[in-house]
C-alpha cells in the first residue's frame, strides 16, 4: 500500500489546507479548572526577594550567557511590546480561583485511532511575509477565509479559538490525567515524603525502521528537508515513508508559499484534533532552502515546538554552517544533503529528536544552561588555572561536568555565549560515540553506557549558529576521569568507589565521571597550543587538592563509610532548603540564562532513579505544560483577547510576577505543579503525594527562590574568567 | 624521557602517523584496535579528528612511540587534511576491501600526499576489512600492484579480528628513520652541552 494513500496525516493535512474535510463529531465534555491565585506575600515589597527582583530589573546588565532572541522572534517577540502595553497600565487581576474552561473530547473512540485523526477544527495560521503580518484562520467548518485584524502575532489564532485550540494543549497530559476541579485542601506534613507519583510517562525514542504502522504511532516527529523535497532527515520512518512524506511537505509548503497574485505566505502551523480528543500540531519552519516541519501530540504549544525546530535547524548549522549548506543548493537544488552527514551527525539528531519528544533536557524546556553547583571559592580558582594558562589565540575555554553542565568559563570580555550554541556542542560531545572509548572485548556495554574516552584529545571544527552562523570554530577537547586511583589515593578519596559496582557512582544513569574541558580557537591550525594549554589546565586540576575534591564531591559524590552512598552534592535537595513539601524544582535566572535543578527528594531509590528518562520526562512534561500555559497566557494578554483563568499576572509598578498553580490527579494522587515567574527568574516546581496547602505551598516556593538568590554565587556562574 | 634519549642503551624516539581514507572504511577501528586492542562494531563517524598515542617496542632497546592523528573520512573535512599530515613521517591511507570506490578514495589520497605531504613520508596502503572476504570487492592482487608501483607499503588487516594490525604498525615503524632521528637529536643535544660546559673558555677567547 502506497503510504499517501492511507496515512491519517496526509488526509489531514491536505485537507487542512484545502478545507474539504469535514466531520461530524460527538463531543463530550470534560471539564478543567485551572487554578490560578495571588500568592500570599510573594508581591510584598518589604520582602528581600522583591527588593532583589527590583535591583535584578534595574540593572541593564547581563550574564555572559545569552539566549537570543531569536529563539522565540516568531513567537514571542511580536507580544512583548503588548505585554509592556499591560505593564504600563498595570493590570492587577485580583481574580482568586480561575473560571472554567470546557474541552470538548470526542467520544467516538474506536480501536485504531490513526484513522480518526480528523480535522476537528483545523486552523492553519501564516503570516505574510511583507512588513505589515496578517494572520488569517481558516476553519474547515465553513471553508472560508476569514482575515483578522492585522499587526498581530500569527500565533494570536490560537488564542481566539481558546476554547478549542487553546485548551486543547492540555491533552496529551489530560490523557493519562485529570485535573482537579477545586482545591480546598488541609495541609498535609509528609506530602513530597510520598513516592513521586507514576503518572504514566512513556519514553518514545526515533526509529528509522518503523514501518507506516509504527509510524503512525509516534508521539512526535521531526523532518528535515530540501526546500526542493528532498529529505535529509527524519526521526522516525523507513526511507519509503521519510521519502513520500518529505514531498508532501513541501507540497504543502509551497502551496502557501506560491499565490497566484504574486504574493507569497508562509504556512506556520496547522492544529488537528481527531476523534477522541488528542491533538495533533504540524509546526513549519521555512529556512530556505531548508525546511522543517514537526509534528507533535505531545500537548506542547506552537511557539515551544518553533523554538525546537530552531534547535534542529541550528545543529544543522553547527555541522555544515550556513555557507556550506547554501553553496551547495546553490550548485544544485536537488542536491542530497544527507550525502554529507555521517553516522555520528545522524546519532546527534537523534539524540535532539529523543530529548525534545521524551522531554529530557531541562535546557530547552526552560531555556539556559545548567551549571555545576560548587563552592564559589574553588570556581573562582578554576577561573585562576584558565587564566594563567591562557595561550594567544584560546578564544573560550570551558569547564563542563557530565550532563553538560558549566563549570567554569574563560571568555574574552566583550564576548558572551550562547545557550543553544553550548547545547549543541555539549550535545555532539555526550550523544555520539565519537568521543567515547571503546570497551574491551566481551563486555557488554550498550552505546550509551559507554565511557567517555579520556587518552584521545580531540580536534573538532564547529559553527556556533548564534555566536556566527557563517564560519567554524575549532573545539580542543580532552575528556578527565575523575574516578582514578592515583588521584583517589593522591587527594586521600575513599578508593572503594572504584570496584563498587553497586554504588550511586556506577550506576549513575547520568553520564559518566569525567570533566570535559573545551578550548575553542578561531584558527584551525593552533592544536598543539590548545593541546598544550589544556595539559597544564587538566594537571592543575588534578593537583590542587582543594580544588580536586570540591569537584569530585560535586560531580561523582563522595562514600559513606559503609561505602554504600556515594551522592554527589552537585544537586541541592529541596529538603535541604528547606521546603519540605516540594518534591522537585528549577530555578531559573533570566539575567544569567542559567538553571538549577534540584534532586528529587524522597527516597534512595528515587534519587538514584531521578536521571532516568521515564522519571525525568515526568517531571519535565509538566514543567513543559507550566512554560507552555504560560507562553499562551502571554499571547491572551497581548491580544486583549482576555478568555482568562490561565494564570494570573499580577502587577505591581514596574513588578510583575506570573503565578501558575495546577493540580492533577492521577489514581486519586494529587500532583501540583507550580510556575513563579518574574522578570529576573521563572521558578518551576512540583510537589505530590497529598493534598497541600496552598499557603505553604507558595511558602516553600519562596524559600526555594530566596535560597537561590542567596547562594546565586555557588549555583551560577555569573562572569567567569573574563580576559 | 630526556634519560632515555641520551642513554645508548634504549632508543625513544617518536614519529607522526596519520590516517586518511574514506568515511566508513575503518579508520577509527584501526586505531582503537591498535592503541586499546578493542573493537566497537558501532562505532560512529568521527568527528573532526582525535590524536592519540601509543608505543611499540621494535626490541629490547628500542621503542617507537606514534603520534597519531585519526581524522574524518566525511568530504567536508578534507580542507582540514593538510594541518594533519603537514608534519607526518608516516600515513595509512585506508580502503575497505568490500567497497570498490574507496580504493579510488585510496589512490586520491595518496596523490594528494606524494605532492603536498614531506618528502619522505613513509605511505601504507591498508585494506581494511578482511574478515568479511566473502564481500570483497578489490582482489589482494589489483591493490598490492598498485602499491608496488607507486612505492607503497601493503597490507590487508581486520580491525574487528585484529588481523594484521600489530604487524602493519611495526613494519612502519621499522622504516622510520630511527637512527637518523636520534643522531640528530644527539648532535643538538651534545651542542647544548658543549655551549653549557664550557663558557669561561670560549667567553675568553671571545674576549680576546
Amino acid at each position: 500500500m502506497h503510504p499517501s494513500q492511507t496515512d491519517p496525516y496526509d488526509n489531514l493535512s491536505i485537507s487542512a489546507v484545502k478545507q474539504k474535510h469535514k466531520l461530524s463529531k460527538k463531543a463530550s465534555k470534560m471539564s478543567i479548572t485551572a487554578e490560578s491565585i495571588i500568592p500570599d506575600g510573594l508581591l510584598d515589597r518589604q520582602e528581600p526577594i522583591s527588593s532583589l527582583t527590583a535591583e535584578n530589573v534595574e540593572n541593564t546588565e547581563t550574564g555572559f550567557i545569552s539566549e537570543q532572541p531569536s529563539l522565540y522572534e516568531e513567537s514571542i517577540e511580536p507580544d512583548n511590546q503588548q505585554i509592556k502595553k499591560i505593564k504600563s497600565t498595570g493590570v492587577l487581576n485580583t481574580e482568586t480561583g480561575g473560571p472554567r474552561l470546557e474541552i470538548n473530547k470526542g467520544d467516538n473512540q474506536t480501536s485504531h485511532h490513526k484513522q480518526n485523526i480528523s480535522t476537528d477544527e483545523p486552523t492553519v495560521t501564516w503570516s505574510n511575509t511583507g512588513s505589515h503580518s496578517s494572520s488569517i484562520n481558516i476553519t474547515n467548518s465553513n471553508g472560508t477565509f476569514v482575515d483578522s485584524p492585522s499587526s498581530l502575532s500569527p500565533y494570536i489564532n490560537d488564542t481566539q479559538n481558546h476554547t478549542s485550540s487553546g485548551s486543547l494543549e492540555q491533552s496529551s497530559i489530560l490523557d493519562r490525567l485529570s485535573l482537579v476541579e477545586s482545591v480546598t485542601h488541609t495541609p498535609s506534613s509528609c506530602a513530597s515524603m510520598a513516592p513521586f507519583t507514576n503518572f504514566g510517562f512513556t519514553p518514545d525514542f526515533s526509529d528509522h525502521k518503523a514501518t507506516e504502522r509504527v509510524f503512525f504511532s509516534k508521539k512526535k516527529h521531526f523532518f528535515i528537508l530540501s526546500s526542493a523535497g528532498k529529505p535529509i532527515y527524519s526521526m522516525n520512518g523507513c526511507d519509503d515513508i521519510v521519502t513520500v512524506y518529505a514531498g508532501i511537505i513541501q507540497t504543502i509548503v509551497s502551496f502557501f508559499q506560491y499565490h497566484p497574485d504574486g504574493s507569497s505566505q508562509h504556512i506556520r502551523s496547522v492544529t488537528a484534533k481527531d476523534g477522541i480528543g488528542k491533538t495533533v500540531k504540524l509546526v513549519f519552519a521555512d529556512r530556505s532552502p531548508i525546511l522543517l516541519m514537526t509534528s507533535s501530540s505531545t500537548g506542547e504549544s506552537d511557539a515551544q515546538l518553533a523554538q525546537q525546530l530552531d534547535i534542529i535547524y541550528s545543529f544543522l548549522i553547527a555541522t555544515l554552517s550556513k555557507p556550506h549548506i547554501e553553496k551547495v543548493y546553490e550548485k544544485r537544488d536537488n542536491f542530497d544533503l544527507r550525502s554529507i552527514l555521517g553516522k555520528a551527525d545522524i546519532s546527534c539528531l537523534d539524540a535532539i529528536c529523543n530529548d525534545l519528544t521524551n522531554f529530557g533536557n531541562p535546557g530547552t524546556i526552560v531555556g539556559g544552561l545548567e551549571c555545576l553547583n560548587i563552592r564559589h571559592k574553588t570556581r573562582k580558582k578554576l577561573d585562576g588555572i584558565f587564566l594563567k594558562h591562557r595561550s594567544e589565540n584560546l578564544l573560550y575555554g570551558l569547564l563542563v561536568a557530565p550532563n553538560g553542565r558549566l563549570v567554569s568559563v574563560l571568555r574574552p570580555r566583550l564576548h558572551t555565549l550562547h545557550s543553544l550554541d553550548l547545547m549543541l556542542l555539549f550535545s555532539m560531545i555526550y550523544d555520539t560515540n565519537t568521543f567515547k572509548s571503546t570497551v574491551e572485548e566481551g563486555t557488554d556495554h550498550p552505546s550509551g553506557t559507554m565511557p567517555l574516552a579520556t587518552n584521545e584529545d580531540f580536534w573538532v571544527p564547529i559553527c556556533l549558529p548564534k555566536f556566527n552562523p557563517n564560519g567554524f570554530l575549532y573545539a580542543f577537547i580532552q575528556l578527565v576521569e575523575m574516578k582514578d586511583e592515583l588521584l583517589l589515593k593522591l587527594h586521600d578519596l575513599n578508593t572503594d568507589v572504584l570496584g563498587n559496582q553497586y554504588s550511586y557512582v556506577n550506576n549513575n544513569l547520568g553520564k559518566g565521571t569525567q570533566l570535559a574541558v573545551i578550548l575553542i580557537s578561531a584558527f584551525k591550525d593552533t592544536f598543539f597550543e590548545m593541546r598544550k594549554a589544556s595539559h597544564a589546565i587538566v594537571q592543575d586540576i588534578k593537583l590542587n587538592r582543594t580544588v580536586f575534591r570540591e569537584l569530585y564531591k560535586s560531580v561523582v559524590g563522595t562514600q559513606g563509610s559503609d561505602g554504600t552512598t556515594g551522592f554527589p552534592n552537585g544537586r541541592v535537595s529541596p529538603i535541604e532548603i528547606p521546603a519540605p513539601l516540594i518534591k522537585h524544582f528549577i530555578f531559573k535566572s533570566r539575567r544569567y540564562t542559567q538553571f538549577v535543578s534540584s534532586n528529587l527528594q524522597g527516597s534512595k531509590v528515587e534519587m538514584r532513579t531521578q536521571d532516568d528518562i521515564k522519571v525525568k520526562g515526568q517531571i519535565m512534561e509538566l514543567y513543559s505544560h507550566l512554560r507552555s500555559r504560560q507562553m499562551q497566557n502571554v499571547s491572551i494578554k497581548a491580544t486583549g483577547n482576555q478568555v482568562g483563568g490561565i494564570g494570573n499576572t499580577l502587577s505591581t509598578g514596574q513588578k510583575e510576577k506570573y503565578v501558575d498553580i495546577i493540580e492533577w490527579s492521577v489514581n486519586g494522587d494529587l500532583v501540583t505543579g507550580v510556575l513563579i515567574s518574574s522578570p529576573s527568574y521563572d521558578l518551576y516546581a512540583i510537589s505530590n503525594g497529598g493534598v497541600i496547602n496552598r499557603a505553604s505551598l507558595l511558602k516553600s516556593c519562596k524559600r526555594i527562590v530566596r535560597w537561590c538568590l542567596d547562594n546565586s554565587d555557588r549555583l551560577l556562574i555569573k562572569t567567569g574568567a573574563t580576559f | 624521557m630526556s634519560t632515555d634519549i641520551a642513554s645508548d642503551e634504549h632508543k625513544f624516539v617518536q614519529f607522526k602517523l596519520v590516517l586518511l581514507g574514506e568515511s566508513a572504511v575503518g579508520k577509527s577501528s584501526i586505531v582503537q584496535r591498535f592503541v586499546k586492542d578493542s573493537f566497537n562494531d558501532f562505532k560512529e563517524s568521527t568527528i573532526g579528528a582525535a590524536f592519540l598515542t601509543q608505543t611499540i617496542d621494535l626490541d629490547s632497546d628500542t621503542t617507537v612511540k606514534f603520534e597519531i592523528w585519526d581524522t574524518a573520512g566525511q568530504e567536508r573535512y578534507r580542507s582540514l587534511a593538510s594541518i594533519y599530515y603537514r608534519n607526518a613521517q608516516s600515513a595509512l591511507v585506508v580502503y575497505d576491501i568490500t567497497q570498490k570506490a574507496s580504493l579510488d578514495k585510496a589512490k586520491y589520497w595518496i596523490k594528494e600526499l606524494q605532492k603536498q605531504a614531506s618528502n619522505n613520508i613513509v605511505i601504507a596502503l591498508v585494506g581494511n576489512k578482511t574478515d568479511l572476504e566473502e564481500e570483497r570487492q578489490i582482489p589482494t592482487e589489483e591493490a598490492q600492484a598498485f602499491a608496488n608501483e607507486a612505492g607503497l607499503l601493503f597490507f590487508e588487516v581486520s580491525a574487528k579480528s585484529g588481523k594484521g594490525i600489530k604487524e602493519c604498525f611495526r613494519e612502519i615503524a621499522l622504516k622510520m628513520p630511527i637512527e637518523e632521528t636520534l643522531k640528530r637529536r644527539r648532535d643538538r643535544k651534545r651542542g647544548t652541552v658543549d655551549l653549557n660546559k664550557r663558557p669561561s673558555t670560549n667567553e675568553q677567547q671571545c674576549a680576546c
